[in-house]
């Protein structure tokens, strides 16, 4: 447990209206605007509505859990912090998401990683979904001022022995490897970005943009899923909110009715397409809940003679977006590669194995190194994503079928990792694949790779990124709202958060979620008649 | 064949189905949110198989690492959304019961009873059948083992972590 201040418990002691569900709710409230979830579209969604003089509402599901409770320990984080307790998967399985589940959202569990949406995405966004004013200029304030907001600069600190291995191979090889932006402000560089920060140094909206609303009157209820919205008459009339446990399960019969002018959904991009499909919003074009992307993740395993301790310092410092340019952006699927932090569990879900194979890995963990590759999903013809599809209990599952563009784009990017990892000197290189083992030459290793059999279950695939299922587009058919966030056919219904994208970003993706939605609350503010307020 | 036939094949297909639900249902893993007796008895030779060279060494303190690793599933599985509860039910169901256990690991002993090697050969049916069913099912009783054993303080010795850095 953290000793150090806890600015979100002082702001509870100093009056907060802040409501967890399980010990009671009201039957109605009101609101100028009600927010759904509490991330990083919410966040910035909320900070800007209070700050321009309106009554906000936040709902999230999950729990409030602070810097005090944040005690660097992979058991609580996952249970406490992350989605189905981090054991969220597509369909089939084959894909484990990693998504979190707590006031503040995945903005408490990423690994700080900063980057503006790339021209090139947005360029396509232009050409290919009517949103010819989304150009790289015209995003660029909106940025900035996220930037600014949120210390996002290049880290300063020399990368850890994991990041700096990467570019060592990179550099080795000819390849570019630059430093990565990180949303830090007094970093401890502890590496336990993955389970909260327990310095308060991680800018995430539990530590900024929250906050902020609370301060200026915002009410937030956690431990409140949003079950449905009551949509009559092309508008939303009110949402219909459930206290949950910790566990999703009903408090009892009880529900709350928000009854607010307008309604922002922020639920992330598996369970804002749920929560529109369970409340049966209109959907003329069968677009709901489609063109899901995920940034399909493979990873490479090496073993150095030096210790790696890939637990301790930043998760990530140091990219390549070399592989996302050595094609065509609708060719085969490019990649960005960086590298996990390596935590024991974590670690040993990813390394494989079982009996004295698993022991025989996990003993090496001090010594191993990881690379990881984002495969860029949403531009190849073939590469059309997964769909949000409903459980008989309402709740979401992404069915994201692994065809051969993504198991092409698997193979390719595992032989680029192997070989940087080989270049940066590497004892032994595996690819995270069932049927993988410890090549000890990159002649060895580029020969296997070449012959594995890539296939779901056997093809080892993770993701942090969802994105899409509610895109944004300029025409009514190729899009579920508006390039205002506004939902086509609902008028007082919004997008905010990262279903919004029309493809993947092919960059992690929380500086598009935050850049995106400081726009689209700027208008939303302007049409509300509120003052103007900028985030920075 | 005749409509006869058919009618009998159906009844029979039928029949195996229900039975078959039946022993699942019979096994399940969970029951009101808790680990049933027979899901225990599954994840414990699940994990003597998973883990068996982290674990300590035969005896007491073994059985007692194992006690607690099933003592931490439960309170894992407790803490998942409904969806995922009802299947790890029916998975825990499926591998506890003779049929099931069968079909998807080709081993016919209990786990209760298997010895190591027997659970890791099973795991590696599993692990490389080719229908993917079983694959799934291996890749979620590993990696639930893997992430209830090494998230936890007990599991760190074998992995060269120190631990958390003290704040």
């Amino acid at each position: 447990m953290s000793k150090l201040p806890d600015p979100f418990r002082e702001g509870l002691a100093r009056g907060w209206r802040v409501t967890n569900a399980e010990q009671g709710l009201p039957a109605q409230i009101t609101c100028d605007v009600a927010i759904v979830g509490s991330g990083a579209g919410a966040g910035v969604t909320a900070e800007l509505l209070t700050r321009a003089g309106l009554d906000v509402v936040i709902l999230e599901e999950g729990p409030l859990k602070t810097s005090t409770d944040f005690n660097q320990r992979e058991q609580q984080a996952y249970a406490d912090l992350y989605q189905e307790g981090a054991a969220r998967r597509t369909l089939d399985k084959a894909i484990t998401v990693l998504q979190g589940r707590c006031v503040g959202g995945t903005t408490v569990i990423n690994w700080t990683s900063s980057f503006r949406t790339p021209k090139d995405t947005l360029a396509w966004w232009a050409q290919h979904y009517a949103l010819a004013d989304f150009t790289p200029e015209a995003m660029a304030p909106w940025f900035e001022q996220v930037e600014r907001r949120l210390n996002m600069l290049p880290w300063q600190t020399d990368p850890n022995t994991n990041n700096e291995l990467l570019r060592k191979g990179a550099t080795a090889l000819g390849i570019e490897a630059h430093v990565i932006p990180r949303n830090v402000k007094g970093c401890w560089n502890l590496g336990s970005c993955g389970m909260g920060c327990p310095t308060n140094a991680k800018q995430s909206m539990l530590v900024t943009t929250i906050p902020t609303a609370l301060d200026g009157g915002a009410r937030l209820f956690h431990h409140t899923r949003v079950e449905k919205l009551d949509i009559r008459g092309g508008k939303v009339q009110a949402l219909v909110c459930q206290p949950v446990r910790q566990n999703g399960d009903a408090v009892g019969p009880q529900t709350m009715r928000v009854v607010a002018k307008h309604y922002v959904v922020s639920g992330g991009a598996i369970n804002s397409p749920a929560l529109l499909k369970r409340s049966d919003a209109p959907d003329p074009h069968g677009l709901l809940g489609t063109r899901t992307f995920l940034h399909p993740v493979t990873f490479s395993i090496a073993r150095f003679a030096e210790p790696v301790n890939g637990w301790a310092g930043a998760p990530q410092s140091i990219y390549t977006d070399h592989f996302l340019h050595t094609q065509a952006i609708d060719g085969p699927l490019g990649y960005k590669i960086e590298v996990p932090p390596i935590h024991p569990a974590l670690a040993a879900v990813l390394l494989g194995g079982h009996g004295a194979e698993l022991a025989e890995r996990i003993k090496a963990l001090p010594h191993t190194h990881m690379t990881l590759a984002l495969l860029r999903d949403g531009f190849h013809p073939e590469s059309v994503g997964g769909t949000v599809r409903l459980h008989l209990d309402g709740s979401p599952m992404l069915h994201y079928p692994v065809n051969e563009v993504v198991l092409d784009g698997a193979r390719r990017s595992l032989l680029s990792m192997a070989e940087m990892q080989f270049a940066a000197g590497a004892k032994s290189v595996r690819p995270q694949h069932q049927l993988g083992r410890e090549y000890t030459s990159w002649a060895e290793a580029r020969k296997a790779i070449a012959e594995l059999p890539m296939a779901p279950q056997l093809t080892g695939l993770g993701s942090a990124h969802v994105m899409g299922g509610c895109r944004l587009a300029g025409k009514e058919e190729l899009g579920v709202v508006r390039p205002d966030g506004v939902h086509w056919q609902v008028e007082n219904l919004s997008v905010h958060d990262g279903s919004l994208f029309p493809t993947s970003i092919g960059a992690n993706p929380q500086l598009s979620v935050y850049g995106t939605t400081n726009r689209l609350t700027s208008g939303l503010i302007k049409r509300l008649g509120a003052k103007a307020v900028t985030l920075a | 064949m005749n409509r006869r036939f058919f009618l009998r094949a159906g009844l029979a297909v039928g029949g195996g189905l229900a039975l078959f639900g039946g022993a699942v249902f019979w096994r399940r893993g969970l029951s009101d949110g808790q680990l049933t007796e027979s899901g225990r008895e599954t994840l414990r030779g699940i994990a003597r198989g998973v883990l068996d060279n982290v674990l300590p060494a035969e005896g007491p303190a073994r059985e007692a690492a194992l006690d607690a690793h099933v003592q931490r599933m439960a309170a894992m599985l407790n803490n998942a959304p409904p969806m995922l509860r009802q299947e790890i039910s029916l998975l825990l169901g499926a591998l506890g019961n003779p049929a099931g256990r069968l079909a998807l690991a080709q081993m016919s002993t209990p786990w209760s009873s298997a010895t190591v090697p027997q659970i890791q050969a099973a795991l590696q049916t599993m692990r490389t059948h080719p229908l993917d069913t079983p694959k799934m099912a291996y890749g979620a009783v590993r990696d639930l083992t893997c992430i209830s054993y090494f998230a936890s303080p007990e599991g760190w010795a074998a992995t060269g972590y120190p631990g958390p850095v003290q704040i």
